[in-house]
């Protein structure tokens, strides 16, 4: 079987698996609307949060990021699925890439429904030029953090309490696409000194990210989950 | 000071490295003269880029070591371990870096920290590799934790970069703050090539001593094994 | 005062590394003593 058809298969499951449970619905929604809310009682100020929007979706993405990737690879550890796929011989890539999309697909969806809550808790406006590289910084940015995910999400999943180690080794791998997202936001919601062109700059080194990570990462996927303690 | 680690090697490069400290807190702190402009607070600087410059030293080590692991052909614990305490040291020299590089802003503008992209990339390598450490610990048989650990330094290795670009694009560095580190003269220079000369040394030495207690650690780790089974055979056999 | 920054970056930098040797060498001699000469071939 083709690591492309794994990968297919795989992020086909991963969703379907979300689509039943509702996890991400139920229970990481909440969290991240909660995450906005309380944004708003630390700051204190109301013309503030317009300015902070950008910097506080991308914020509340990332913190409720670390849930989504636990969950991802929860999934997977009930029934040792993962090691049963990998004994079976199915290519590492393959499962790395699947679990890797439907990572970034639910982040997507995720952060349409945040960008929506800013638009209503602080004020947010969204104009017609600016939809474009949101949206395209959006999908830049959620394909590295699926990809980056996946792969440190495969290291610290697994008995012995390995998961608190997660946000330690996660946040500050990604912290490039929390700048690079913020900047390109800002510039197409048009807050604070930044152009559109140093926007799409921006996307530019996402998109260089997740080529990067994708490469790195479909080599390092293997060898670390192959290992089981 | 010679313990269980220490040989002939080690001895030479610790006496060379207490001559060579001797020499350096001489020349740091009294012969060599004050900064023009920044007067004494150059002193902390001759700690500060040394460590900085060994720091990353330690880290390239980190991943050469790691890579070589990986590679079947050279595959072998020693690379492992080596990589860990050349990290350990690396962290050590980068928490020195931050510290003398936030008094040394304190002397010179007032302020224990700024948000450009040296300082907040080298504050970013710190918690990388105390992320590596945390792996390392992680436990598991020898080969896991090399395996591992190899894996993530070399993903940090891709990291670094990336983080160094997005933060310097974030902040770019302004021509002060390069000019404020600026000429500095004779005796002044000496003093920094003292200190990194110091700071190799005992680099080599603290990472030569650390690889062979990681190396016990390991090896005791080996013999609780046995130790224990030799135990339960014990028991079964009553 | 700056001088009281200079010192405090030469003590506090030499000073903790001292302590972490000290507290290296104590484990490396108590790991020693357990362990027969061929785990340490190095001497």
């Amino acid at each position: 079987m083709t690591s492309f058809a794994v990968t297919k298969l795989v992020a086909a499951k991963d969703l379907r698996i979300e689509l039943r449970s509702r996890v991400l619905i139920n229970q990481v929604l909440p969290f991240a609307a909660i995450t906005m809310v309380l944004f708003a009682f630390a700051l204190d100020q109301d013309d503030l949060l317009v300015r902070v929007a950008p910097g506080l979706v991308w914020l509340a993405t990332l913190f409720s990021m670390l849930v989504v990737v636990q969950r991802s690879f929860a999934v997977e550890a009930g029934d040792g699925a993962l090691d049963a796929l990998r004994v079976a011989g199915v290519p590492a890539q393959g499962i790395y890439f699947g679990k890797a999309a439907a990572l970034a697909v639910q982040l997507l969806v995720l952060e349409t429904l945040l960008f929506a809550a800013a638009f209503v808790l602080y004020s947010s406006r969204f104009d017609g030029a600016g939809v474009f590289l949101l949206i395209t910084s959006a999908l830049a940015a959620s394909c590295g953090l699926g990809l980056v995910g996946t792969l440190y999400g495969g290291l610290t999943t697994g008995t012995k309490g390995r998961e608190s180690l997660l946000p330690l080794l996660l946040l500050p791998v990604v912290a490039p696409v929390l700048i690079g997202a913020t900047r390109a936001t800002e510039a197409a919601l048009g807050v604070g000194r930044i152009s559109m062109q140093e926007g799409w700059a921006w996307v530019a080194l996402l998109v260089t990210y997740a080529l990067l990570f994708g490469i790195g990462g479909s080599i390092g996927f293997g060898p670390l989950v192959d290992d089981t303690a | 000071m010679s313990g269980p680690t220490s040989t002939r090697a080690t001895r030479a490069i610790g006496i060379a490295t207490i001559v060579g400290l001797i020499w350096f807190v001489a020349f740091g702190l009294f012969l060599s003269p004050d900064d023009a402009v920044q007067r004494k607070g150059v002193r902390i600087l001759y700690i500060h880029v040394p460590s900085a410059w060994l720091a990353y030293l330690a880290f390239i080590v980190t991943a050469v070591s790691s890579a070589a692991y990986l590679w079947k052909r050279t595959r072998s614990l020693t690379w492992d371990r080596l990589a860990g305490a050349s990290a350990e040291v690396g962290v050590l020299f980068m928490g020195i870096t931050l510290l003398t590089g936030s008094l040394w802003g304190r002397v010179s503008w007032g302020v224990y920290w700024v948000w450009d992209s040296r300082v907040t990339t080298t504050a970013f390598l710190f918690v990388t590799y105390l992320g590596y450490l945390a792996v390392r610990g992680l436990g598991g048989s020898h080969e896991q934790r090399a395996r591992r650990s190899a894996v993530v330094a070399l993903l940090a290795v891709l990291e670094i970069p990336l983080v160094h670009f997005s933060v310097e694009w974030w902040r770019p560095l302004h021509q002060q703050e390069s000019i404020a580190k600026g000429k500095l003269q004779n005796l002044m220079l000496f003093s920094l090539f003292v200190g990194v000369i110091v700071f190799t040394l005992l680099y080599v030495w603290l990472v030569m001593h650390r690889q062979r207690v990681l190396a016990m650690q390991d090896a005791l780790d080996d013999r609780g094994l046995e130790f224990a089974i030799a135990e339960r055979r014990q028991e079964a056999s009553l | 005062m700056k001088t009281g920054f200079v010192i405090l970056s030469y003590v506090a930098t030499f000073g903790g590394i001292a302590i972490l040797v000290a507290v290296m060498m104590r484990r490396a001699r108590s790991m020693s003593a357990r362990l027969p000469p061929e785990d340490q071939p190095w001497t």
